[in-house]
């Protein structure tokens, strides 16, 4: 489905990303573990074609190549980056925006929102304006949920997030498998595992893919945490 | 960033209208010459003086020495004075281009009517019919200026010039030697005017002359909203347009002036706004500024008596060659009085927004707060610069001033782009809602039209 090959990302020119090569197949769940500045943030921005980074290499979404395309047209080619610091969206009301942005019908909207603990009062604030942590986590599900993508990177979702939501999402991923779309989960801790068993974990250290491995590489990280790599 | 757009609205919308003139009054300008604009208007005798007085001070004044330059303006070869030829255009002589267009922005079928020149002895007529129904019963006075130093003498004399007087700047002083049309509105003592009066409701196609002179009288503890000017672009056949406009708020009454300037960008729109807010009276100008080749605009509150309140919200959005020069000044000369300023610049290509903030405290005006916010964002290479100016003699005053300036947040725009939105709607989303505060004192219908306008400027359009 998506295959990064041989990605090298620059910005301001210092190098982020070195040579990373990474496939995540239709149904899979794929997880990029790694330290605070390891690079996962960049790596979800690269792929969703971030004009500020200076991008090398390829990135291929069902073996066509997607560089140069703009950030929305390759959202309309299915792929949703739920963010890891949501920015507020001043003057455009969350309902609002979901609803015209997303062209959903407002049943849909509401009852999805209902699951994930989002209340009417939230809904009718701008976007992300004054949320929480965990209240911009659980709008980035609900849009997450809404666009039903062909592809999902969520960028350290769990942080912030109460058990009942991390639970949504645990089950929003099996849906996705089911569904035969990827999820690309990016995160720096395990526990989102408990749940559900990624089918491959790639470990990011320095702008480099350092391992690749099964879930196995899981209990490995448990044990020694990212040290092991260093 | 593309700004063929720009090209396209200058093209399409800001077209020339034929007009045929009965009467005019070119440059250079003499005594005889604004003697000879009096006799065709037929003024009262104390009108044709004030006019003699402007056109002296008009003469002896020099032009503002801060600001734009003007030395575009050429006041030898401008028309002082124009008759607008009686006959209308009719509706299907419009351009068929030129009504979808207008569709497409979205206008309302009045408006769209009135900006084509057209159409406002069918339509308007009716609404302004069913309209001064209502304010006759309630002792509301609306007309033309023309009218109302003929009718109302003794209410117009009693205040007209001494808030703006012609001594205050060339351009006021101009403006009173040749003003022509406007508006006059006179709210009776705890008379609250049930909806928002609109120039539109007005029959005159002077309203929107180049040298318009408004009044508006509000009594003790009356309420009125007058909004002036459309959101859709305005040709101006002059190169000039120079408005004076005085507001009084009488003790505990709320006047609400708003504007959204719209003016085809070869004018050079010059105007003076100024009120004055008596005890426990509030006054707000919400001032939207969108056209014009060089703006230069400050309206001012006077906050003459205790409790007085001011308020004045003004957004700019500027494009490719145009140069906004606009602001506020908040005069508190009493104690407790209160005054806040809230503006908001957006500045695409080689567009300049500056803005101009004054406040003065003068000792005496105890405890008085003043506040004052000032935000620009930066499309492109643009310009935007703040000027605020803060003199206080009063030591209990309080004051707090603020001012951003910034280029679009990428962070916010890559946010709605992933969400699959396309990066001119993305911008426009974003523009929205940095004027936000502004569109909220809006009537609604105009803040749908001014929606339109932002997408029209960022391209949307297209």
């Amino acid at each position: 489905m998506i295959r990064l090959k041989n990605l090298t990302v620059n910005i301001d020119g210092s190098r982020i990303l070195d040579d990373v090569n990474l496939i995540v197949e239709p149904g899979q769940i794929v997880a990029v573990m790694g330290p605070n500045g390891s690079g996962k943030s960049t790596l979800a921005k690269a792929i969703m074609g971030d004009p500020s980074l200076e991008i090398h290499g390829d990135i291929l979404l069902d073996g066509k190549s997607l560089n140069g395309m703009p950030t929305n047209e390759r959202a309309n080619q299915g792929i949703f980056l739920s963010f890891q610091n949501p920015p507020e969206i001043e003057g455009v009301k969350s309902e609002y925006f979901l609803a015209t942005s997303f062209n959903k019908e407002w049943d849909e909207i509401t009852e999805v929102s209902k699951k994930l603990g989002i209340t009417p009062e939230l809904l009718s604030k701008d976007l992300n304006v004054g949320f929480s942590g965990g209240e911009r986590k659980k709008m980035e599900m609900l849009q997450a949920i809404l666009k039903n993508p062909r592809l999902v990177i969520l960028d350290e979702i769990d942080s912030g997030l109460d058990i009942d939501a991390v639970k949504l999402v645990s089950k929003f991923m099996k849906t996705m498998r089911t569904q035969n779309q990827g999820v690309l989960i990016i995160t720096h801790q395990t526990s989102l595992f408990d749940n559900i068993r990624p089918d491959k974990v790639y470990i990011l250290s320095k702008g480099k893919i350092v391992e690749e491995g099964g879930p196995d590489l899981l209990s490995k990280l448990n044990d020694f945490g990212f040290e092991g790599w260093n | 960033m593309d700004f063929e757009f720009l090209k396209e609205r200058e093209r399409r919308y800001w077209f020339k209208s034929k007009e045929r003139s009965e009467f005019q009054v070119k440059g250079p300008l003499t005594k005889d010459k604004v003697l000879k604009i009096s006799k065709f208007k037929g003024d009262p005798d104390w009108v044709a003086k004030s006019r003699i007085k402007g056109f002296d001070f008009f003469k002896k004044l020099k032009m503002p020495k801060f600001g734009p330059d003007l030395s575009g303006v050429d006041f030898e070869d401008l028309i002082y004075y124009s008759k607008p030829s009686d006959k209308a255009r009719k509706w299907e002589d419009v351009p068929e281009d030129i009504k979808t267009t207008f569709e497409k922005l979205g206008i309302s079928g009045v408006e769209m009517k009135m900006l084509s020149g057209v159409g406002l002895q069918y339509d308007s007529e009716v609404i302004f019919e069913k309209a001064k129904k209502g304010l006759d019963k309630l002792g509301v006075i609306y007309m033309s200026m023309d009218e109302a130093v003929k009718k109302h003498p003794e209410l117009v004399r009693k205040y007209m010039g001494k808030i703006v007087p012609p001594t205050d700047n060339k351009f006021a002083a101009l403006n009173n030697a040749v003003w022509s049309g406007g508006t006059f509105i006179y709210v009776p003592k705890n008379v609250k005017v049930p909806f928002p009066l609109h120039t539109y409701f007005r029959i005159n196609l002077e309203g929107f002359g180049q040298f318009e002179r408004t009044l508006i009288i509000v009594e003790e503890g009356a309420e009125v909203t007058y909004v002036e000017g459309c959101t859709a672009p305005l040709y101006n056949k002059s190169t000039i347009h120079s408005a004076v406009v005085e507001l009084v708020a009488l003790p505990n009454s709320k006047l609400k002036y708003i504007t959204l300037q719209n003016w085809s960008n070869n004018v050079y729109n010059l105007v003076t706004k100024r009120a004055f807010a008596y005890s426990g009276a509030f006054v707000q100008w919400i001032d939207g500024n969108f056209g014009s080749k060089v703006t230069m605009k400050y309206p001012a509150i006077c906050l003459l008596e205790p409790n007085a309140r001011g308020e004045v919200v003004s957004i700019a959005l500027v494009s490719d060659g145009q140069n906004i020069d606009s602001g506020a000044r908040m005069i508190h000369r009493a104690p407790h009085t209160h005054s806040n300023m809230i503006s908001k610049t957006v500045s695409l290509g080689t567009g300049i927004a500056t803005f101009r903030g004054t406040v003065r405290i003068y000792s005496g005006a105890k405890f008085s707060k003043a506040n004052t916010e000032c935000d620009s964002l930066l499309i492109g290479d643009s310009v935007a610069n703040a000027i605020p100016k803060i003199e206080v003699m009063e030591d209990t005053a309080s004051l707090n001033h603020e001012a951003r300036m910034g280029n679009v947040d990428k962070e916010k725009l890559l946010y709605l782009m992933s969400r699959g939105i396309d990066e001119k709607t993305a911008m426009s989303m974003l523009v929205f809602g940095f004027v936000r505060d502004f569109v909220n004192e809006l009537p609604l219908e105009y803040a749908l039209e001014l929606q339109r306008l932002i997408e029209f400027d960022m391209g949307g359009h297209s």
